[in-house]
């Protein structure tokens, strides 16, 4: 590093220790940051000590959220009585893109991964469980569809079952747009399971 | 580049849409190799990279980690990731080998006792399968314990025979020269010596008691954490599990 001027060097050093951004794509990114005008670069650093600064978790879902609690917490139009257990707040971002979901949710921070020594005191689960009060009728768990989502879905049902709450889970199935023969096994067995009626 | 059949261990994930894969092979042993794009939803290496998938797998040798290149599912295990309390004893198993087998060491005797170990837990014959897992693979690592004579002073058991983790059987005579000893039943020490030694086909034609196999999984706990330098992670998940 010693090649490049010192703050220069630093941003390069800086944006290095950012996911999936090697050397390389660091010095092409910082050289885009200096190429470009002073306005841009003061946007993305505002940008992102703001993000830092004002984003938190939300009390009752634990979202990433500015506001406490977060917006669909308190949006009188959801419905109030179904909860969607996710693994992470991105996947929020995906499930709200289909339009189709219009419970509430709730972010568990990961998934159950005993070889890692993930077990459910590390997951808000404790906080799930407070949450499910006589008003809640189903709780949706759409953890991903891979061991540790499978044992984090199971040991919630577990747990919620006894409460006489129904609890269901995400369907497995084909791709749409996909080619039967490309479909593995496991995805088509699993679909085959949870075929209806048309 | 090499084609091989395996298990898969255990599986982290690496960046945005890959995987590090811990495959135990049959001909290579463990195998840590990076499953590229293995995450994502259309990528043909996403089931067959499920953990304790027995697979048909293609791999190209590379300078740190090698890369799974093709996999073809031979046995999917599926319902040992249906029911919780399997699923929790296979990731005992697998992570047993993981952390006692190092790379390139092949076994394809490990490689065959997985596979079958895998095959009674999915069937339901769950404590069975773990006692006779643990004891053959320490058999196989070369770690057997001794259940013939007293690992002390040689002489045959007599009426009380006890298991000290320091590698097998122990008289009373010999008892108090070992810190923690457990008292092994007749039954029990029959039934280990068999399950040590007896081949895979004969094993079904056993019907231990609950109380046998309880006595054996309490002298193995010991026995295994005398060897390894940390706690097996997967125990603590099982320990959760029994509180239902």
């Amino acid at each position: 590093m010693a090649q490049y001027a010192k703050p220069l060097a630093r941003l390069v050093e800086e944006l290095t220790k950012l996911p999936g951004i090697g050397p390389k794509t660091a010095q092409r990114l910082a050289f885009f940051i200096i190429g470009g005008s002073k306005e841009n670069a003061h946007s993305l650093a505002s940008a992102i000590v703001g993000a830092k600064e004002k984003i938190g978790y939300c009390s009752r879902c634990f979202n990433v959220t500015d506001v406490n609690p977060c917006r669909f917490c308190v949006d009188n139009g959801r419905d109030s009585t179904v909860i969607c257990v996710v693994e992470e707040a991105r996947d929020i971002v995906v499930l709200e893109r289909t339009r189709e979901f219009k419970g509430l949710y709730h972010v568990l921070h990961g998934a159950i991964s005993p070889m890692d020594g993930i077990g459910p005191g590390e997951l808000r689960m404790k906080e799930l469980m407070s949450r499910l009060t006589e008003e809640i009728s189903e709780v949706i768990i759409a953890t991903d569809p891979n061991v540790e989502g499978e044992a984090t879905a199971m040991y919630l049902a577990r747990l919620i079952k006894p409460l006489g709450i129904r609890v269901t889970r995400m369907a497995h199935g084909m791709p749409v747009g996909g080619d039967l023969e490309y479909v593995d096994e496991i995805t088509l067995s699993k679909a085959l399971e949870g075929r209806r009626e048309l | 580049m090499y084609k091989t059949d395996g298990v898969v261990l255990r599986t982290r994930n690496l960046g945005e849409a890959d995987k590090i894969v811990t495959v135990y092979t049959k001909t290579k042993g463990k195998v840590v190799a990076v499953a590229r794009g293995a995450r994502r939803i259309r990528n043909r290496l996403l089931s067959s990279t499920q953990m304790f998938t027995h697979g048909r797998y293609l791999f190209f040798d590379g300078k740190t980690l090698d890369t799974l290149c093709q996999g073809e599912i031979v046995l999917s295990f599926q319902p040992l990731r249906d029911d919780l309390d399997k699923m929790a004893y296979a990731m005992y198993l697998c992570e047993l080998v993981d952390v006692f087998v190092e790379e390139g060491e092949p076994s394809p005797e490990i490689f065959v006792l997985l596979i079958n170990s895998l095959k009674m837990v999915n069937e339901g014959q769950v404590l069975l399968a773990l006692r006779r897992f643990e004891l053959r693979l320490m058999k196989c690592l070369g770690y057997h314990p001794e259940m013939h004579h007293c690992i002390s002073c040689g002489t045959e058991p007599e009426a009380i025979i006890y298991f000290s983790k320091e590698g097998g059987i122990v008289c009373s005579h010999c008892k108090p020269q070992f810190s923690t000893t457990h008292i092994v039943s007749r039954g029990t020490w029959e039934l280990t010596k068999r399950l040590l030694d007896w081949e895979w086909s004969r094993i079904s034609i056993l019907h231990p008691s609950a109380f046998s196999l309880v006595e054996i999984e309490h002298c193995m706990r010991d026995y295994i954490d005398y060897r390894l330098d940390r706690p097996l992670r997967s125990l603590g998940f099982l320990q959760t599990l029994k509180q239902f």
